[in-house]
């Protein structure tokens, strides 16, 4: 009886919520992404002995740190084994998409490393530089990762067992970021594969955001862009923002837009019906999402992707609409630009924006 | 000397007694059920009818006051009087009095009356009866001329042979002011002139008792004038002075009296007496099912607030019994299950109120004529009885509009329609918030209802009738996406139900049977995305029952069902894979077509060792038939009820009780074939204590361990959750008396589980609560009110009814969030929490409700206004955090909200 469900959307709707912070504008200690080379392991191992003997390829976690008050940072991270029934569905069970199918996506636990009796600290305390981002080497052991894949096990819907061994395992990190008193946590997964799944399964490339351009004035009804309103805001240039705000939208070096930079790729799948694990070609997504460190970011998020129910008009836009802080502020903005596909790949663009005097 | 033109009448008394029996003389009490003989089957099956009143055999004459009667005082006095089999008062009571200096002698009097035997379905039974004894100081009689002159004719010489006298003949007929119901039963008196009495003074006598179309007829001897007086209890009386010339006339003389009504409009005046098979059981009358504040009239709100009912957040009409989610009780009409008894939002039932007879409502323990349901029922029962005259009637509100009439087609048949359409669409655009940036555009709820139904009485009284009945809700809301479009929710549900019945005899046997035919859809649409479900439902019920000797009744049934149902489902779903974040999601799409059957059987018997003993053992086998799968079940239940004395009664009951998953966790495709029938185990006790006439007390407590219940894991959904419930229910209650009527309810509960279960998710429950999914131990449910207290009050005084709804709830269960962490994937923020390990403030609400009424002699109209919320308390229905769930503000409830409505009746 899904009417429950509607009637506390609208009341929802009629009863308004709270007014809080906007999550776009950075205003203390957050880590807005981590970066991670490689974003997907394929060991090209068969048994649990191949395992024992292979060369795990080094690790580098690249945490993009926000940190307004400007204190060092030091980085903290440690791993542990994906819990396949730990606080499922993923995000904690906040997903909507999550019915009806239950827990049949619980298998990417979404908890904290911290009491989990797979953990192992791999970077106690280092002190990282922001600009640029400083990578940090994590080294894990053939033993660890036989015993993770030990744990990410469950018993699918076809009552046989499946996991890390045949669906990928995300290794969990946690990295926690102090400066001062201030400390935040964040997790972060890379998936490894034992063994490609066809011949042509390759690695995650991590998606890059190859330019950004920012114009004023656009055409209300195609929402896009008029030529003499666009501007180029490349790497270590300053635009200035007068107090209607700008469009900021990554751009491919030669094109439009963006969509050209999704890969198609081979993963594991979990068939409704039979429950047996079948491999599926599949077009990724990417996610931009948009933080500054003053002024509000609409939407926060765009996506490669249309989101549910939603029929585009045109072309898809990813672009996110710039609104300076109302009195003014700091003279200084600056502006994060991160795209993350959906198999751990990360990277982001920092540009900064100068207020227009009034 | 003769008496002067302004003296007293002797003697110096007047004393009329009403006598008012008509069937509906009994006022609502268990106290009188305790008394009435058992052998009747349960629910619908047969009401026990009056079928002969007691008649007033021997009067008595009440002592008039000396002090009262110097004073020239009179009074009202209307007594409570229990007969026995054999017609003997074996208890008066005063139940109301407008002058205690009356009621000693009131009292007396009654002790010293008999009556005739009353009979319930052709059998001397005990019976409660009200007596009003009208206290008047002597009437005030004008000599007549020929009375003056009466000695000067005795001096004449001769005197011609005095005529015949002239003969009165009135024919009257006395109805109910506003309803225009035959009064029967009514009293007709008659006061001669002194004249026409000779010497001495008259004491009123009964001359007429109108019969069961309110009419009577006069005959008498009264050529100087009379004063005819028609009584009843529970009316005003009505008063006539006929002139000389009047009672003289050739020609009858005609009278339409009508009667303005001292009971509550919708008063129940007879309760039937039935057995109870379930440890707690509440029925409540139409008044009380109609004139609670906050409910706007409606019965089946009434419901949420009685004891073991858990309140349901913003003012949802939810049903939640002892714990259990919705989807675990059944909602019943007249035997049949519907999908659900309420429209949307804060919507009324499907059901007007004019066709409802009555409701039973159990919170568990319930008897083996209802199935599919593991936690407690809704039995409304549909008024099944003819209705010879034509009524009807509109009431119009902010929420909604309705209609109804219902009356006489022919000899023994008649027939009710009622319909319903919301008005809530047209006022809510007005209401709604409108915010700068807001993306919400609109809303669109709208509903509507109907109920049809035509009875047939047959000889030897069986009965057929036909009911048909159903519900539409629509849904729309539409937000704007800036920079994509329009985003529309809608969401339809509906239902129509035609039920045939027919009742009779078979021999020793009574039987009710009764086919249904039914059909509904549930839709949802997301965008481009949508679902619905669209079934057609066979019913097949068959209720009979018989007396095995003088202790024993036998009950037994059949309850069939066969349902296809066809599915549709379009809409986007992760991958069922490892990925990180929201991704690309994917189109599934997905059509069923099923055909399932249920059939049951169930026998029950109610044995009585002795008078007041009650055993009643009885099981239940259904078999359900889904989705190519068989899924039995066995249901063993046990009822005790033992009236220890006529106050005091003890009851125990306890059984098994299965149910079958909701059918899309059943779906092998996204769910689970393989899941159990939910099961739950019910055992409860408890004590009735009837203080007065009016005032009980309930009190029962009970335990129920639920298991088999559906919770989401790596196999989707696997039968792993388990569940139990406990407490302590209260209720004071006040039955219907002449101006008032209320209780206390009050539920010690604690509802707890090992995991958040698919029903709660399924229901919304948990959706508010992001960190509930946890397999460690129990905890409280979504559902758990640890206090629950309720008082509900109405008062009537003439035509103005005020009422009170008062309500403190412990807060539902909630996660404590402590911290949370960036989940640099996904690109959001997740809490870290512990379940249910907080809970919401406690709930505090008032409502009252005033109505006003004015009764003219063919209709009446009433005006209320309805307010909920009266003191706009800001009550958390739940909390919104900010993104990385640092800061939280509450999610009110709903504010002040009046509701000013119209009624007509006639």
């Amino acid at each position: 009886m899904r009417v429950p469900g509607v009637t506390v959307l609208l009341s929802g709707l009629l009863l308004g919520c709270g007014t809080f912070d906007d999550p776009s504008t950075v205003k203390d200690l957050r880590i807005l992404a981590v970066g991670a080379e490689p974003s997907e392991v394929i060991l090209n191992v068969a048994t649990d002995a191949d395992l024992t003997r292979a060369a795990i390829p080094p690790l580098f976690l690249s945490p993009l740190i926000a940190n307004p008050i400007g204190l060092p940072v030091t980085v903290t991270i440690s791993v542990c084994a994906n819990d396949p029934a730990a606080a499922s569905p993923p995000n904690n069970g906040t997903d909507p998409t999550g019915y009806p199918a239950g827990g049949a996506r619980a298998t990417v636990g979404s908890a904290l490393c911290d009491g989990d009796p797979t953990q192992v600290l791999l970077v106690d305390g280092a002190e990282v530089s922001m600009d640029p981002v400083t990578p940090l080497p994590v080294t894990l052991t053939p033993a660890w990762l036989l015993g993770a894949y030990q744990r990410d096990v469950f018993i699918g819907p076809d009552g046989k067992l499946h996991g890390g061994f045949d669906l990928g395992m995300p290794v969990v990190f946690q990295i926690t970021a102090q400066a001062g008193n201030e400390k935040v946590i964040a997790v972060k997964r890379v998936l490894f594969w034992l063994s490609p799944l066809r011949g042509d399964q390759t690695p995650n490339r991590t998606p890059q955001i190859p330019g950004l351009r920012a114009y004023d004035r656009r055409d209300e009804a195609t929402a896009e862009p008029l030529p003499d309103a666009i501007q180029s805001l490349d790497s270590g240039t300053t635009l200035e923002v007068g107090p209607g705000g700008l469009w900021i939208e990554p751009v491919a070096a030669a094109a439009p837009t963006l969509t050209a930079e999704a890969e198609t790729y081979v993963t594991a799948t979990l068939d409704r019906l039979t429950g047996q694990v079948t491999p599926i070609d599949v077009e990724e997504s990417l996610t931009y999402t948009f933080y500054a460190s003053a002024g509000t970011f609409a939407p926060q998020q765009t996506s490669s992707h249309p989101p549910p129910g939603i029929t585009p008009q045109g072309r898809l836009h990813i672009e996110s609409k710039y609104k300076p802080p109302a009195g003014g502020g700091a003279a200084e903005i600056t502006l994060w630009i991160v795209v993350r596909d959906e198999r751990g790949g990360a990277s982001w663009q920092t540009r900064s924006l100068r207020m227009a005097a009034p | 000397m003769p008496p002067g033109p302004l003296q007293r009448t002797a003697p110096a008394w007047l004393v009329f007694g009403a006598l008012i029996l008509l069937a509906p003389i009994a006022r609502a009490q268990d106290w009188t059920q305790a008394q009435t003989p058992a052998g009747r089957a349960e629910g619908p099956a047969k009401a026990p009818v009056l079928t002969k009143p007691p008649m007033l055999k021997k009067d008595a004459r009440p002592v008039y006051p000396a002090d009262a009667l110097t004073a020239g005082r009179s009074a009202d006095v209307t007594l409570t009087i229990d007969l026995d089999a054999e017609g003997k008062v074996s208890a008066a009571m005063v139940a109301q009095s407008t002058d205690a200096t009356f009621d000693a002698a009131a009292v007396a009097a009654a002790r010293a009356m008999e009556f005739s035997p009353a009979e319930i379905d052709g059998r001397p039974a005990p019976i409660r009866i009200e007596y009003v004894l009208h206290f008047r100081p002597p009437v005030v009689v004008v000599p007549t001329p020929e009375a003056d002159g009466a000695p000067a004719a005795e001096d004449a010489e001769v005197a011609p042979p005095a005529a015949p006298p002239p003969r009165l003949i009135l024919r009257g007929r006395v109805r109910e002011k506003g309803t225009r119901e035959p009064i029967a039963g009514a009293s007709v008196q008659m006061l001669r002139t002194a004249a026409d009495v000779g010497s001495g003074d008259e004491l009123a006598s009964i001359v007429a008792i109108s019969d069961e179309h309110g009419t009577f007829e006069v005959r008498a001897d009264a050529p100087h004038g009379a004063r005819i007086i028609v009584t009843e209890a529970g009316h005003t009386g009505c008063v006539r002075d006929l002139s000389a010339q009047e009672t003289q006339a050739p020609d009858p003389a005609t009278w339409e009296c009508f009667a303005a009504p001292t009971h509550n409009d919708f008063e129940t005046r007879v309760k039937a007496p039935r057995p109870t098979t379930g440890t707690a059981r509440y029925t409540l009358s139409k008044t009380e099912l109609t004139a609670v504040p906050g409910t706007y009239g409606d019965p089946l709100r009434v419901i949420q607030n009685l004891p073991g009912v858990a309140r349901s957040p913003y003012g949802l009409g939810l049903l939640i019994v002892r714990g259990a989610p919705p989807t675990d009780s059944g909602t019943f009409v007249s035997g049949q299950a519907i999908p659900h008894p309420y429209h949307f939002l804060v919507g009324p039932s499907v059901l007007a109120p004019h066709l409802i007879e009555r409701i039973d409502f159990y919170p568990g323990g319930f008897g083996v004529r209802y199935g599919r349901a593991s936690g407690g029922v809704i039995d409304v029962i549909l008024k099944e009885a003819p209705t010879p005259t034509l009524h009807g009637g509109a009431d119009v509100s902010v929420m909604d509009v309705s209609a109804y009439a219902e009356g006489s087609v022919r000899d023994g048949t008649s027939a009710t329609i009622a319909i319903r359409r919301s008005t809530i669409d047209a006022v809510l655009p007005f209401v709604l918030p409108k915010r700068d940036g807001s993306t919400f555009r609109t809303v669109v709820p709208v509903y509507w209802d109907y109920q049809a139904r035509v009875v047939q009485e047959l000889a030897g009284g069986a009965r057929v009738g036909l009911m048909a009945f159903g519900s539409d809700d629509s849904l729309k809301v539409v937000t704007q996406d800036p920079m994509a479009g329009d985003l529309s929710l809608n969401s339809h549900t509906g239902f129509h139900r035609v039920v045939a019945f027919w009742t009779r005899r078979l021999g020793d046997w009574t039987s009710r049977f009764s086919p249904a035919y039914g059909n509904g859809d549930e839709s949802f649409t997301l965008g481009p995305g949508s679902a619905y479900i669209r079934y057609q439902r066979l019913f097949l019920r068959e209720d009979l029952s018989r007396p095995l000797g003088s202790r024993v009744e036998l009950r037994l049934g059949f309850d069939g069902l066969l349902s296809y149902d066809t599915a549709y489902f379009n809409s986007w779903y992760p991958r069922e894979g490892r990925n990180f974040g929201t991704g690309a999601l994917q189109q599934v799409e997905a059509r069923r077509g099923l055909a399932d059957w249920a059939p049951a059987a169930f026998v029950e018997a109610e044995w009585r060792p002795t008078a007041r003993l009650r055993i009643t053992p009885g099981l239940r086998f259904d078999l359900y038939h889904v989705l190519h799968t068989d899924k039995i079940s066995w249901d063993p239940r046990l009822n005790l009820r033992w009236e220890v004395t006529d106050r005091w009664t003890l009851k125990a009951g306890g059984g098994l009780y299965h149910q079958l998953p909701v059918g899309q966790f059943l779906d092998s495709e996204f769910g689970n074939p393989k899941l159990a029938l939910i099961a739950s185990d019910q055992v409860s006790a408890g004590v009735e204590r009837q203080v007065t006439p009016a005032l009980r007390v309930d009190a029962v407590a009970y335990y129920a361990r639920r298991y088999n219940l559906p919770v989401p894991s790596a196999e989707r959904f696997s039968s792993s959750g388990k569940g139990r419930s406990y407490g302590l229910e209260l209720l004071l209650k006040h039955d219907i008396t002449e101006h008032f009527f209320g209780w206390v309810a009050y539920t010690l509960a604690w509802a707890e589980e090992t995991a958040a279960t698919a029903e709660e998710m399924v229901s919304g429950a948990s959706g508010a609560d992001p960190a509930r999914a946890d397999g460690r131990g129990y905890r409280p449910t979504a559902f758990d009110q640890r206090h629950n207290l309720t008082a509900v009050a109405s008062y009537r005084h003439h035509t103005w009814q005020f009422g009170a709804r008062y309500r403190l709830v412990s807060g539902r269960p909630t996660s404590t969030i402590t911290g949370s962490f960036y989940d640099a994937d996904f690109g959001g923020y997740t809490p870290i929490s512990t379940p249910a390990s907080g809970r919401l403030p406690t709930f505090s609400q008032l409502d009252l409700r005033v109505e006003r009424s004015f009764i003219f002699n063919l209709w009446t109209f009433s005006a209320y206004l309805d307010v909920q919320n009266v003191f706009n308390a800001q009550n958390p229905e739940s909390y919104a955090y900010d993104y990385r769930y640092r800061d939280s503000a509450p999610v009110r409830g709903l504010p002040i909200l009046p509701v000013i409505g119209l009624k007509g009746r006639f």
